[in-house]
């Protein structure tokens, strides 16, 4: 009998009900931003917290430059230091397409990861899988950059690298999967930015960068006789034992080859980065939870002064006079149902039209679970009002009206 | 079959504003009675029958309905009561607006402890019992005075309660319509319902067997 009543209470209230949808169903798709945003910072530190958060360099490859020495080998600067636990970097190597139409050969860069990164971090795709699911065979699996060449994934490349002796290698390249455009991609460009977690990444934009890449794990460059250098961004750290003094002598032998940084620099600024960012969204988080519990508050209020009358017509019939305010909870659970799918739609909807691809939006359990939690603080805002508001009343005083 | 003792009902009691509204009442009503309650305004008319229909509390004394003490029960325990055993009509009718008849008369069957079958027939009958079967299933705010009236009656017979109490039936109707109202609750009597109206009106009052009078909290 509750719900039924909860059912006719919505209907009654109709039209100040859809508004209230609508208002909460906009309240619940900015909180599946908001926790896409806390997520988006967050996908983006703990994927090498690990590393960020131990002893050791942050460093930074240039391919060639005129201030340090090359390097091909990182076997070679793990023996010239102490105490290294790991060294995970980025490589690369030219590619080229001999058979293209075009005057020139075409050049591609190629990007090699690390296992370790190529697990750690996986960008957005526009198509196919990412280096992680890629499958032994023939060809060497790679994920191509956004690209106006045409290539997509499915392609394979009939391309040429060099050996270490320089001399040149066929291989056919297999495109296993394409990055959409922009995306966010383990860096292994040479910009100088050492500030924070951040600037590990770079977005890939075709329009900057007017070439295409190839990311491929290093592992299959091995394989298919692939000669590689370090380049880009990449991490050494150190055992937990090391002194400072060796600490400090790694420092100054690695920066014959690159430019090094302390790795509990980079994430301290790291670290209050983030804090400071989740502070920048604190009020609007907190605006958000007063908005749900002020409507909430002002519908279960407004419906239960307009229905006391009647709730006084149900307890005289043999309801109890607490449970009356029940029904204000079935009319809320319509609405909160309806808010739900309606901002879900509408998210899902977008994105399924590409047009929330340039946000953080990003689809998994926390949103929903922010979602849940909003709904739960309305559903208890919406029996706790009608209740605090019957309490103060009996039904007999409502009844006796005569006189 | 009720039976109060000494009833002594206080409003606010312990605040400034306490009233004693009842200051020992005493009375018996058997099984199939039609009793008038007739007083003045102000006289505690009302709030004895809020007392007897468990929707009010009290003070002191004692009420016992068909032998079982009303007196600390659960609230689910005098819900109960009020659904089984009571049926109120109210001077202003307490419908609700903006349910039909059938509605209206089916909301003490919905609130039944064992799930009731049938509800719409059941509904439909005590509404033809009322002599408006072609109303079933109009909006109640299309109604009249005497008609809305009859709708309340029929809701409160639906589930066959031993008693119906009555606060001012027809205060709010002309005198033809009253007559015919005290006519029904007349007829409801003569099938062996319980029937107690309170009425400031003694022509009202006249209609029924017994006339119990009270005045300032006290019976007459
Ligand atoms: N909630 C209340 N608080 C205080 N006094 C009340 C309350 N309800 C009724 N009274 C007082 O109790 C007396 C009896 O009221 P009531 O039973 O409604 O009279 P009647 O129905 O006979 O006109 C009146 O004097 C009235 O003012
Ligand atoms: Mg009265």
């Amino acid at each position: 009998m509750i719900f039924r009543l909860g059912v006719k209470e919505f209907i009654r209230n109709i039209g100040l009900n859809l508004l209230i949808i609508l208002q909460l169903a906009a309240t619940l798709a900015l909180s599946i931003f908001l926790t896409s945003t806390i997520e988006y910072r967050l996908a983006h530190y703990l994927p090498f917290k690990e590393e960020l958060s131990s002893k050791g360099l942050y460093v930074l490859y240039r391919g060639f430059d005129y201030d340090h020495k090359p390097i091909d080998d990182k076997n070679k600067i793990i023996s010239e230091l102490e105490k290294i636990k790991e060294i995970t970097a980025t490589y690369t190597a030219p590619i080229i397409d001999k058979h293209s139409n075009s005057d020139d050969d075409i050049i591609y860069d190629i990007t090699a990861y690390d296992e370790k990164i190529f697990t750690s971090f996986k960008p957005r795709l526009k198509s196919g899988k990412w280096l992680d699911k890629r499958e032994d065979g023939d060809y060497l699996p790679a994920v191509i950059s956004h690209n106006w060449s045409g290539i997509k994934t499915g392609d394979i490349l009939a391309l040429t690298g060099y050996n270490d002796k320089s001399e040149e290698v066929d291989v056919k390249v297999k495109i296993i999967g394409t990055l959409r455009d922009g995306a966010k991609v383990f860096s292994r460009n040479s910009h100088d930015a050492y500030d924070n977690y951040l600037d590990l990444y770079m977005n890939y934009n075709y329009e900057q960068e007017l070439r295409t890449t190839l990311f491929v794990a290093v592992d299959d460059m091995e394989k298919f006789d692939l000669s590689y250098i370090i380049s880009g961004k990449g991490f050494i750290t150190f055992d937990d034992d090391i002194t400072d003094e060796q600490s400090r002598s790694n420092m100054n032998k690695v920066d014959e080859y690159c430019s090094a940084y302390p790795l509990d620099e980079v994430n301290a600024r790291s670290i209050s980065h983030i804090t400071y960012q989740l502070y920048l969204l604190l009020p609007i988080i907190i605006g958000v939870l007063m908005l749900v519990i002020v409507s909430t508050l002002s519908i279960s209020a407004i419906n239960t002064s307009k229905q006391m009358r009647n709730y006084a017509i149900y307890y005289m019939c043999g309801s109890q006079w607490s449970s009356t305010s029940l029904i204000s909870l079935v009319n809320y659970l319509i609405v909160a149902g309806f808010s739900f799918v309606l901002s879900w739609t509408v998210i899902v909807g977008l994105s399924l039209l590409g047009m929330l691809e340039k946000t953080s939006l990003r689809f998994s359990i926390f949103p929903i679970l922010a979602c849940l939690v909003i709904i739960i603080i309305g559903l208890v805002t919406s029996v706790l009002t009608p209740h605090l508001i019957i309490r103060k009343t009996t039904p007999r005083e409502i009844i006796s009206t005569n006189d | 079959m009720i039976k109060i003792k000494e009833l002594v009902k206080i409003y606010n009691k312990g605040r400034a504003n306490e009233f004693e509204a009842l200051k020992g009442v005493s009375l018996e009503i058997a099984d199939g009675e039609m009793v008038a309650i007739m007083g003045k305004s102000g006289a505690g008319k009302s709030t004895l029958l809020h007392v007897l229909a468990c929707i009010d509390s009290y003070e002191g004394g004692e009420y016992y309905l068909n032998d079982v003490l009303i007196k600390d029960l659960s609230e689910k325990r005098l819900a109960q009561i009020r659904n089984e055993n009571i049926g109120m009509v109210m001077q202003d009718f307490a419908l609700v607006e903006d349910f039909t008849a059938s509605e209206n008369v089916i909301i003490p069957l919905s609130f039944a402890k064992n799930k009731v079958k049938d509800k719409k027939q059941k509904a439909n009958a005590a509404l033809s019992q009322v002599g408006i079967p072609d109303l079933i299933n109009k909006d109640v705010n299309k109604l009249s005075g005497g008609q809305k009236q009859r709708v309340a009656i029929a809701r409160a017979i639906v589930n066959e309660p031993s008693m119906i109490l009555a606060d001012e039936p027809t205060g709010a109707l002309d005198s033809k319509t009253s007559d015919e109202i005290m006519d029904l609750f007349k007829s409801l009597n003569e099938d062996g319902r319980t029937v107690i109206i309170v009425t400031h009106d003694i022509n009202i009052a006249q209609k029924c067997e017994r006339i119990i009078e009270i005045s300032d909290g006290l019976i007459v």
